[in-house]
């Protein structure tokens, strides 16, 4: 069987904010290209914690990350963006003070190009944003703040999107409407990592999903299996949720 | 009364200059900077140097161009002070700053208290005491509207160049944070930096730019008020409170504020040289301070929510 | 004999003035060391409490009593600390330091310019000198001088020991240790912080007055941005958090200072004696910023707490 490269490859990394205090504790984790991983698990399992280690926001002590190949584990955040990788944070995720059409052509601006090129097709995306566009981010209702910030994350054409939460807040109907738009950005080649509270909703999305407990992945398999699996409902779902699944 | 607020908005347009770089230091770098003073005094005494270094060479860069009362030696000794504070600036926080930003805002702030005290004596001991000018022209002062009318109006050429070249400076910078890409990336890394980061823009180049950019506005303010003034070691220290006043009247990070905010405050201490003598002219500066902190923190065109 | 008499009057001169930056020293550590408040404005606190004092018992003021006029300036620059503390402790951490700095400069303006309250520029001269008239004015009076600042000190050291393990002391540490929660428990966290601060304020206007009635007459030049910055040094060269760290941090550096001081006497000549205090703040400054970036916490603190960044 020929092995296909992964996008991005966590090999046993430790994070932390504080030396001496790693949140993320020899966590391994690989992506094919294309795909759409879920990370799953408890509260302070330190899933937020691992995908911003990714992105080089919380410094890394051990370990490392490759992304296609490339070993980014040293690479500063702001690099991140040039090297193919794209991260969508899970609160001020916008520049709040700028309008809809500034936040992205700020974006554009700093990956220079051809500005029309890059934020054409992402206005092709997100209609709703073409048509807010002079909308101040900040005024913005919730679903339409994390589709622009969403849209902010593909005006690099990331080959890698990484999104902390990105249902966070949102209703039901709004999750869906996010979600069905990162099953359109996968369609156009993007690999997605997210990390999801909303466990439903993420077994739904995501082709495999990880589950992450006390910063080390405990089971990594397809979606379907999870869904069935009495030790993912139990290690932190409980039973009532367990039997609504 | 219009010689009130003539003399106000003279002494805003210093003031406003220096806020300017300030507050995008006070935003951007976020620490509230104890030496941003000292970087208008330097900035005067820098230029002062130059210039009478170039006069000594030829008399002929002394003469006054126009209706104004310096020569072109001046205008050159600015340019070439502003970038040579601006370097002072950046030298300052690569030596300094840089390496006390993980201790927090208070440790940074507690070392721009002593960076100003060391560069104000620096300047002490090179340049002694006592007040100096940049030339011994004296200027006639142009009536604008005669003594009987409200008092009349006098300006003199020099201060409304200063007048003008402060609005054009603004409105330079307001394209360049506007439209260009280190100027947005700036207003976005005041506005949240992690998010800047994540969307490629280098903090560090940022952080460089904002002192570069912070220390040549100092020195062109230190220069106006010079001109229109006189140099004095002390400038810088007496600049601090109405600085820090017209920063937060404006609003933190808000450049028109910063403007706006200046020359009110020019206006609140001509008022008050007027009305209660020359002494307490810091205090009115300061309880504008302590009025807008109470009533509106954020400022009139606060921009951090 | 004359050389040793020399000696040991310039010892115990250097030594009170120590102890009298350690009183002030030990009031800043507890507004920022134990409650984290940003007091850039000492020197206006300082001022009032020497003001004060020296107004009350000199013979052109009221002429009362030395003890009285210890305990007044106490008890005014507490007032003053209350005043400014009701109206400024609400403030953001940097708006708290630019205010407090924009008092004392305040302060210090009208102490120069208030001629017929303060003495304007001129200050307040003849301030008695307490136990002057058993004791002369020798080596033996500076002695009982330095034997009452030290006395004070002590108490003040003991008390604010207790206060600070006391279970105030332990709501004051919890508030400054986790900001955010204070600030939701509001009224009740902003009274500890004011307490703190007027606290504080007390022993600053203490220090004033032993100030005062050492040297016998005060200038509104005598409490210069300058000297803030001089009690923070000590607080960082000391390292804060710490009472005895503070204490030994106030030695430390009034050392430095005086040494450099003597220094730049010593080798610049009589006409450039300005421009050698220029000089020797340099020094200082530049000691101050190496401390902070070699040794942050201070040469004398073994404990973590450094005060919230």
């Amino acid at each position: 069987m020929t092995e296909v490269a992964p996008a991005l490859a966590i090999e046993s990394l430790e994070a932390g904010y504080e030396p001496g205090l790693s949140i993320v504790r020899g966590a391994s984790l690989k992506l094919l290209p294309g795909e759409i991983v879920a990370v799953i698990g408890p509260n302070g399992a330190g899933k937020s914690s691992l995908v911003r280690a990714v992105a080089g926001l919380v410094p890394i002590t051990s370990g490392r990350n490759l992304l296609f190949g490339k070993d980014i584990t040293k690479t500063p955040p702001y690099r991140m963006v040039f090297e193919g990788l794209a991260f969508v944070p899970q609160t001020e995720n916008v520049f709040v003070n700028l309008s809809v059409a500034e936040n992205l052509e700020l974006a554009a601006a700093i990956v220079k190009g051809n500005r029309r090129e890059r934020l054409d097709p992402v206005f092709a995306m997100f209609p709703d944003l073409h048509r807010q566009r002079a909308d101040v981010a900040g005024q913005l209702s919730g679903g339409q703040r994390q589709m622009l910030a969403v849209a902010r994350g593909l005006i690099a054409k990331p080959k890698l999107l990484i999104l902390d939460e990105p249902s966070a807040g949102l209703s039901p109907k709004l999750v869906e409407q996010v979600f069905s738009k990162l099953r359109e950005i996968r369609a156009s080649g993007v690999t997605v990592l997210l990390v999801e509270q909303n466990v439903k909703a993420a077994l739904a999305l995501a082709d495999r999903a990880a589950v992450l407990v006390e910063g080390k992945e405990r089971i990594v398999a397809p979606c379907s299996e999870l869904l069935n699996n009495d030790c993912v409902a139990e290690l932190y779902l409980g039973r009532y949720v367990k039997e609504r699944i | 009364m219009f010689q009130i607020i003539a003399d106000g908005l003279m002494i805003g347009s210093v003031i406003s200059l220096g806020a300017i770089g300030l507050s995008l230091t006070m935003s951007i770098v976020r620490f509230s900077n104890f030496s941003h003073g000292e970087l208008l005094a330097w900035g005067a005494y820098l230029a002062l140097v130059v210039s009478s270094g170039l006069t000594a060479m030829n008399d002929v860069w002394a003469t006054p161009v126009g209706p104004f009362s310096f020569g072109w030696g001046l205008v050159l000794a600015m340019v070439l002070s502003a970038a040579l504070t601006a370097l002072l600036a950046l030298l300052l926080d690569t030596i300094l700053f840089k390496r006390l930003r993980k201790q927090g805002a208070i440790t940074l702030v507690i070392a721009s208290f002593g960076a100003a005290l060391v560069l104000r004596n620096i300047l002490l001991f090179w340049q002694g005491g006592v007040p100096q000018y940049f030339s011994e022209n004296l200027q006639i002062a142009i009536p604008l509207l005669p003594r009987g009318v409200w008092g009349g109006l006098r300006f003199t050429p020099d201060q409304l160049l200063v007048l003008a070249l402060t609005l054009a400076a603004v409105t330079g910078l307001h394209l360049f944070l506007r439209y260009s890409v280190l100027g947005r990336s700036m207003r976005a890394t005041a506005i949240n930096p992690a998010l800047a980061q994540v969307s490629g823009i280098d903090p560090e180049k940022v952080l460089r730019a904002t002192w570069l950019i912070g220390g040549g506005l100092a020195a062109v303010a230190g220069v106006f008020a010079g001109i229109t003034v006189q140099l004095r070691p002390t400038m810088g220290e007496e600049l601090l409170l109405p600085l820090f006043a017209a920063v937060i009247l404006g609003g933190i990070g808000s450049l028109w504020g910063s403007l706006l905010g200046g020359l009110l405050i020019g206006l609140a201490e001509s008022v008050s040289v007027a009305t209660l003598g020359a002494e307490y002219r810091t205090a009115a500066a300061f309880i504008v301070l302590i009025s807008i902190s109470l009533v509106k923190p954020n400022g009139l065109f606060g921009e951090k929510s | 004999m004359q050389l040793l008499l020399g000696w040991l009057s310039y010892a115990s001169f250097f030594l009170v003035f120590a102890t009298v930056f350690a009183i002030i020293a030990l009031g800043l550590n507890l507004q920022w060391g134990y409650t984290g408040l940003f007091n850039v404005g000492v020197a206006g606190f300082v001022a009032v409490g020497a003001y004060t004092s020296a107004l009350l018992t000199s013979p052109k003021g009221f002429g009362w009593p030395v003890a009285v006029g210890l305990l007044a300036a106490t008890i005014s620059s507490g007032l003053v600390g209350l005043l400014v503390g009701a109206i400024v402790l609400r403030l953001r951490r940097d708006y708290l330091a630019i205010t407090t700095f924009g008092i004392a400069v305040t302060i210090q303006t009208v102490a120069n310019n208030a001629k017929p309250l303060t003495g304007g520029p001129f200050g307040v001269q003849f301030i008695p000198r307490p136990m002057q008239a058993w004791l002369g004015t020798g080596l033996v009076w500076t002695f009982a001088y330095l034997a009452l600042a030290l006395a004070l000190l002590g108490v003040v050291y003991v008390a604010l020991g207790k206060l600070v393990n006391s279970p105030w002391g332990r709501v004051l540490r919890a508030i400054r240790e986790d900001e955010v929660t204070a600030s939701s428990v509001g009224k009740r966290a902003f009274l500890f912080r004011l307490q703190s601060f007027v606290i504080g304020a007390l022993l600053m206007g203490l220090g004033g007055a032993l100030y005062a009635h050492f040297i016998g007459f005060i200038a509104p030049e005598n409490f210069l941005p300058i000297l803030t910055f001089q009690v923070w040094a000590m607080l960082i060269v000391g390292g804060t958090g710490n009472n005895l760290a503070a204490i030994l941090g106030a030695f430390v550096v009034w050392g430095f200072w005086t040494v450099s001081g003597g220094v730049m006497r010593g080798w610049i000549p009589q006409s450039e004696q300005a421009r050698a205090a220029a000089l020797q703040v340099v020094l200082i400054g530049v000691l101050i910023a190496t401390t902070l970036i070699l040794r942050p916490r201070g040469l004398f603190s073994r404990s973590v707490s450094r005060g919230p960044s």
